[in-house]
C-alpha cells in the first residue's frame, strides 16, 4: 500500500522529469523555455521595481514625472554605434554653494557673476538673502539637448509660513564660448517653488544683439535650444560642443533678510536642487512623444502579457473543454442547446462587437484593470465555440470507444466515464489549446490597442498603438515600435514551439517513438 | 436449475432514413436480433455460435443492458441472482422480480440495476480496445471494485493481486503497467481478471480468442476453462467457431439472421446436426487430417447472407437452403411459414420444416 502510493508519486515525478528532459531535448522546445523563462523573469522584475500606481501615472502623460524626462528621445547605448545623441544628464541633490545677505549689486555679483543681467538697467538695488547652485554638463556630441530643467525640494519646519516668503528663481547657462544667457526668471514663493524650465524667450534678445543676427526675437524663441546649444554659422547653426556652466540663484523677497539666514542655518529651510538636461537619448529604450520612459511601460507590459495571455486561455479552454464533452457525452437537447450556442457565436462578427464595446467602456468611464476585464470577457465568450467543437467530437469518438462501454457493464456512472474516461484522454489536446491560446489573446489584445480600444494600461500593444497614433512610426521613432513588436513576436513564438513540442510529451502513444 | 433464461428477444436498430424514407413515412429496420430464446443452467457453459453478423454480440449487448431501451423491441431477460442480491432488489424494485427468484434485467433501473451488473460481467471481443490505454493494469481491474464501492483500499488491492494471480499475471510484475506494454493475450488476461474481481454468477465472453494469436488461444481458454471449474460461474461463450465450440461448450445454441436455428448438446449437435445451416457449419470446418484438406470439398450451402434489414419471409434460411431444392415437396410451406425450434431429439431442437 505505502509502496503504491510512492509508486504513484514517483511515477508523476518521473513523467514531468521526462517531460521537461523530452521538451529540452528539442531545439524548438530549449527556444521555448528559454523565452518563457525570460518572461517569467522579467515578469517579477517587473513587479518588484515598478510602483503600484504605474498604471495610473503612465495614463496622465503630461504630468510629472514624464514631463521631466526628454520627449522623443532614442535609447542610451545608440552612441555606442556611431549615433550622434546629446546625452540625458541629471544632476540630483545639489546642495547651495554660495549663499549670503546681498546689499548691493556689486555683493550680488561677488557671489553669482551671472547675475549681472538679472540687474538690468533702472533696477533698484537690491538687498536681500541669495542662494546659488551650480553644476556643468558636458556636450561632447554634434547634437543639441532639448532643454534644461530645475526642479527644487523644498523642507521647512512648521516655524515656516511657506507662501509668505517669495523667491524670484534665475537660471543661467554659461556657455563654452563664455556667453552667459539668462534662460528663466520666475517669480514663486517657497511654497510654489517646484521647477523651471527654459523660458523661451528670455535670452532671445541679448542672443540676438550678441551674434548680430538678422532673425527676428519670434524666430529666436522657436529656436530655442538650437540658441542655448548652438552656434550660428552663416544662416545655419550647428551644435557648440564643450562644457556648460548651470547657474541657479534663488533671491528670498517679502521677508527680513537676516529673518531668512537664521531659518537656513538652523535647518528650517532646506533647499536642494536637480537639474536634468534633457539630451536626444535616454535609458534603455528612450522615451515617447510625451518623454514616457519606454523601458518602464515595455517592463509593465511583461507580466500584462503573461497573465492575459493565460488567463484568457485558460478560460477558453476549460469552458470549451467542458461543455464539448457535455455536448457529446450526453447528446440529445444539451448537445442541440450547445451546437447553436456555438454556431451563433461563430457568427457574430467579433471585431465590430469588440470595438463598440471599446466605446461604451470608454464613454462609460471605464479605465485600466476593469476595461481590459471586460475586453479578455469578451474574448473569452467569442472564443471558447473551437475548443468546444473538437473536445465534442473527440468526446463522440471516445463515447464509442469499447473500454467506454466496458466500463457502462461495470455500472459505471455518467460522471466516472466523463471524468475517468473521456477527460484524460481530451488533456493533451487541452494542453495544446492552452499553450497555443496564449498568444492569440495577447495578440488580441494589441490588434484592438491599435483600433483604438483603450484600456489605458500600458500593455505592449497599447504601446504600439500610441507610436501609431502619434505618428512615432511616421518619424522614424524605431525605439518605440520595435521593442513592443518583438517582444509580441517572441511571445507568441514561445508559446508556439512550446505546443508543438508538448503535443509529443501528453501523448504517451507519441513518446515512444 | 436455470440462471438465465431469454426469451423471445428482439434487438431492432433503426436505418438511418433518407430524404424518400421520411417523405413516404417509411422506417425499415436492421433486425439484429429477432426473437432468440435459450436459456443457460448454473454452472453450465452455452455457446451462441454462428457467423459473422448474425447478432450474438447484439444478443450478448441486450444481456448486458448495453442496448438502448429504445432498441430492444420485445422479449425478456430473467435473471436468477444470489440470494442476497435477490433480497436486495425485493427492497430496491420490488417491481423488477418476476416469477420465484428471477429477475426482470431489462426493467431494473437505479440502484437495483447496478445491483445486477455486479453478477453479470462481459468480456469483449478486442483486447486492444476494451482497455482504456490510459490507465494502468492495476486502475483497470481495481475499477470495478471502485464502482461498486467494494473493499478498503487494501482489500481492493488484495483482490485485484488475487484476481490477476488467477489469470496467470505475476501481479508485482503487471500492476503498474500501461496496456501499450503488454501483449494481446496478457492485455485479454487483464479484462478477465476485471472482470473476476466482482466474482459474477454469469460470465459472457464474446469471441474472446478470435482477435488473439492462435499460439496464445489456448492459454486463454485454459485460463477460461479454470476458472468456470473453480468458481461455478455460468458462462456464454460466443464464437463463430462450431469446433471450438463442441470442445468448449455444454451446450451450443446456432444462429443465423437474428435467431437460433438449432440448439442442442455439443456433441449430439456436431455429430447429428438436423438443421440444414448447422450441417453447412459443420462441414465447413477444416479436416483434422491435413490431407484431407486439399480436397475441394463441397459444402452444402449456396448465395450469400441476406442483409438483416430484409430478412426473407417464410423459413429466413430458405434462399441459401439446398435442402429446399431438394424437396420440392415442402417449399410452400418454407416460403409461407417461419419454422419454429421443433424437438428433434433429447434436448436437442431445430428450426426446420424438413425435421
Ligand atoms: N448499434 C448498431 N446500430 C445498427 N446496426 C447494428 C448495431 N450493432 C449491430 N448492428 C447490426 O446488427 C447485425 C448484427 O451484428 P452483431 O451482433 O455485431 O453480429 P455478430 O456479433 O454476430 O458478428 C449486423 O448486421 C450489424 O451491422
Ligand atoms: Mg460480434
Amino acid at each position: 500500500m505505502k509502496a503504491r502510493e510512492e509508486g504513484i508519486i514517483i511515477s508523476v515525478a518521473r513523467s514531468l522529469r521526462g517531460g521537461l528532459r523530452e521538451v529540452l531535448s528539442s531545439n524548438l522546445g530549449k527556444a521555448g523555455v528559454a523565452i518563457l523563462l525570460f518572461m517569467i523573469v522579467m515578469s517579477a522584475y517587473s513587479l518588484y521595481v515598478l510602483p503600484s500606481d504605474f498604471p495610473e501615472k503612465w495614463k496622465y502623460p503630461t504630468r510629472p514625472p514624464w514631463v521631466f524626462n526628454p520627449r522623443n528621445a532614442q535609447p542610451q547605448w545608440v552612441e555606442l554605434f556611431g549615433a550622434k545623441v546629446a546625452d540625458t544628464a541629471i544632476f540630483s541633490n545639489l546642495r547651495a554653494d554660495r549663499e549670503g545677505i546681498v546689499l548691493s549689486p556689486d555683493a550680488l555679483l561677488r557671489l553669482a557673476p551671472e547675475a549681472e543681467r538679472a540687474l538690468g538697467v533702472g533696477r533698484p538695488v537690491f538687498i536681500g538673502y541669495a542662494m546659488v547652485f551650480r553644476t556643468s554638463y558636458t556636450l561632447d556630441n554634434a547634437a543639441y539637448p532639448q532643454d534644461v530643467i530645475s526642479l527644487f525640494k523644498v523642507e521647512t519646519s512648521e516655524k515656516v509660513n511657506k507662501s509668505r516668503i517669495g523667491v524670484v528663481v534665475l537660471m543661467y547657462i554659461t556657455r563654452p564660448d563664455n556667453i552667459v544667457l539668462k534662460t528663466a526668471e520666475e517669480r514663486l514663493t517657497l511654497a510654489t517653488l517646484d521647477y523651471v524650465k527654459i523660458d523661451q524667450g528670455a535670452f532671445a534678445s541679448p542672443y540676438i544683439s550678441h551674434f548680430k543676427l538678422n532673425i527676428s526675437e519670434d524666430e529666436m524663441r522657436t529656436l530655442y535650444y538650437i540658441a542655448v546649444f548652438g552656434k550660428p554659422v552663416g544662416k545655419d547653426f550647428e551644435p557648440l560642443q564643450g562644457e556648460y556652466q548651470i547657474t541657479l540663484l534663488l533671491l528670498f523677497t517679502g521677508i527680513d533678510p537676516r529673518e531668512v539666514q537664521s531659518l537656513v542655518r538652523n535647518g528650517d529651510i532646506r533647499i536642494s536642487a536637480e537639474v536634468r538636461v534633457f539630451g536626444t537619448s535616454y535609458g534603455l529604450l528612450g522615451t515617447d512623444n510625451y518623454g514616457r520612459d519606454l523601458f518602464q511601460g515595455i517592463l509593465f507590459g511583461f507580466p500584462v502579457a503573461l497573465a492575459v495571455g493565460f488567463l484568457v486561455s485558460l478560460a477558453i479552454v476549460a469552458i470549451g473543454l467542458t461543455l464539448g464533452v457535455v455536448s457529446g457525452y450526453f447528446g440529445g437537447r444539451v448537445d442541440e442547446i450547445i451546437q447553436r450556442t456555438v454556431d451563433i457565436i461563430a457568427n457574430i462578427p467579433l471585431l465590430p462587437l469588440l470595438i463598440l464595446v471599446g466605446v461604451a467602456i470608454q464613454t462609460r468611464g471605464y479605465v485600466g484593470w476593469p476595461a481590459l476585464a471586460v475586453i479578455m470577457f469578451i474574448l473569452v465568450i467569442f472564443s471558447w465555440g473551437g475548443v468546444a467543437i473538437i473536445s465534442r467530437s473527440m468526446a463522440l469518438s471516445i463515447k464509442s470507444e469499447p473500454y467506454v462501454e466496458a466500463a457502462k457493464a461495470l455500472g459505471a456512472s455518467s460522471a466516472r466515464i466523463v471524468f475517468r474516461h473521456i477527460l484524460p484522454q481530451l488533456i493533451p489536446y487541452a494542453m495544446a489549446a492552452l499553450v497555443f491560446g496564449v498568444p492569440g489573446a495577447i495578440l488580441a489584445e494589441a490588434g484592438l490597442s491599435v483600433l483604438g480600444i483603450d484600456h489605458g494600461l500600458p500593455t505592449w500593444g497599447r504601446i504600439l498603438a500610441d507610436a501609431q497614433a502619434n505618428r512615432g512610426i511616421a518619424y522614424h521613432m524605431w525605439w518605440w515600435v520595435l521593442p513592443p513588436g518583438i517582444l509580441l513576436g517572441l511571445f507568441s513564438f514561445a508559446f508556439v514551439a512550446l505546443g508543438f513540442t508538448l503535443e509529443t510529451i501528453v501523448e504517451p502513444r507519441l513518446r515512444r517513438r | 436449475m436455470e440462471v438465465l433464461k431469454v426469451q423471445g428477444l428482439k434487438v431492432w436498430f433503426p436505418v438511418r432514413k433518407g430524404l424518400l424514407d421520411v417523405l413516404l413515412g417509411r422506417q425499415e429496420f436492421v433486425r439484429a436480433v429477432d426473437g432468440v430464446s435459450f436459456n443457460v443452467s448454473r454452472g453450465e457453459t452455452f455457446c451462441l455460435v454462428g457467423e459473422s453478423g448474425c447478432g450474438k454480440t447484439t444478443t450478448a449487448r441486450a444481456i448486458m443492458m448495453l442496448i438502448d431501451r429504445g432498441d430492444v423491441r420485445g422479449g425478456k431477460v430473467l435473471f436468477k441472482p444470489r440470494e442476497e442480491v435477490l433480497s436486495e432488489i425485493k427492497k430496491l424494485q420490488p417491481s423488477a422480480i418476476v416469477d420465484s427468484g428471477y429477475v426482470d434485467v431489462l426493467a431494473t433501473r437505479g440502484q437495483a440495476n447496478k445491483l445486477i451488473r455486479r453478477e453479470i460481467q462481459l468480456i469483449f471481443q478486442d483486447p486492444f480496445g476494451s482497455i482504456n490505454p490510459r490507465m494502468r493494469v492495476y486502475d483497470v481491474v481495481e475499477e470495478p471494485l471502485i464502482i461498486h464501492g467494494i473493499g478498503s483500499r487494501e482489500e481492493r488491492e488484495e483482490a485485484v493481486a488475487k484476481a490477476l494471480e488467477a489469470v496467470k499475471l505475476s501481479a508485482s510484475d503487471f500492476m503498474y503497467r500501461f496496456p501499450h506494454q503488454l501483449s494481446g493475450g496478457q492485455r485479454q488476461r487483464v479484462a478477465i481478471a476485471r472482470t473476476l474481481v466482482l466474482n459474477p454468477s454469469l460470465l459472457l465472453a464474446d469471441e474472446p480468442v478470435s482477435m488473439l494469436d492462435v499460439s496464445i488461444r489456448a492459454e486463454i481458454l485454459q485460463v477460461l476453462d479454470e476458472l468456470k471449474k473453480t468458481r461455478g460461474m455460468s458462462v456464454i461463450f460466443i464464437t463463430h467457431d462450431i469446433a471450438l465450440a463442441r470442445y468448449i461448450c455444454d451446450r451450443i445454441g446456432v444462429m443465423y439472421l437474428g435467431k437460433i436455428v438449432e440448439i442442442a448438446r455439443a456433441d449430439e449437435i456436431v455429430e447429428n446436426p438436423k438443421h440444414p445451416y448447422t450441417k453447412a457449419l459443420i462441414s465447413a470446418v477444416p479436416d483434422v487430417v491435413p490431407e484431407n484438406r486439399k480436397v475441394l470439398r463441397n459444402v452444402p450451402i449456396k448465395g450469400e447472407v441476406p442483409s438483416a434489414v430484409r430478412i426473407p419471409v417464410g423459413c429466413r434460411f430458405r434462399p441459401r437452403c439446398v435442402a429446399f431444392d431438394e424437396n420440392p415437396g415442402i417449399q410452400e410451406k418454407c416460403r409461407k411459414e417461419e419454422p419454429g425450434l421443433l424437438r428433434v431429439g433429447e434436448e436437442h431442437y431445430s428450426a426446420c420444416w424438413l425435421n
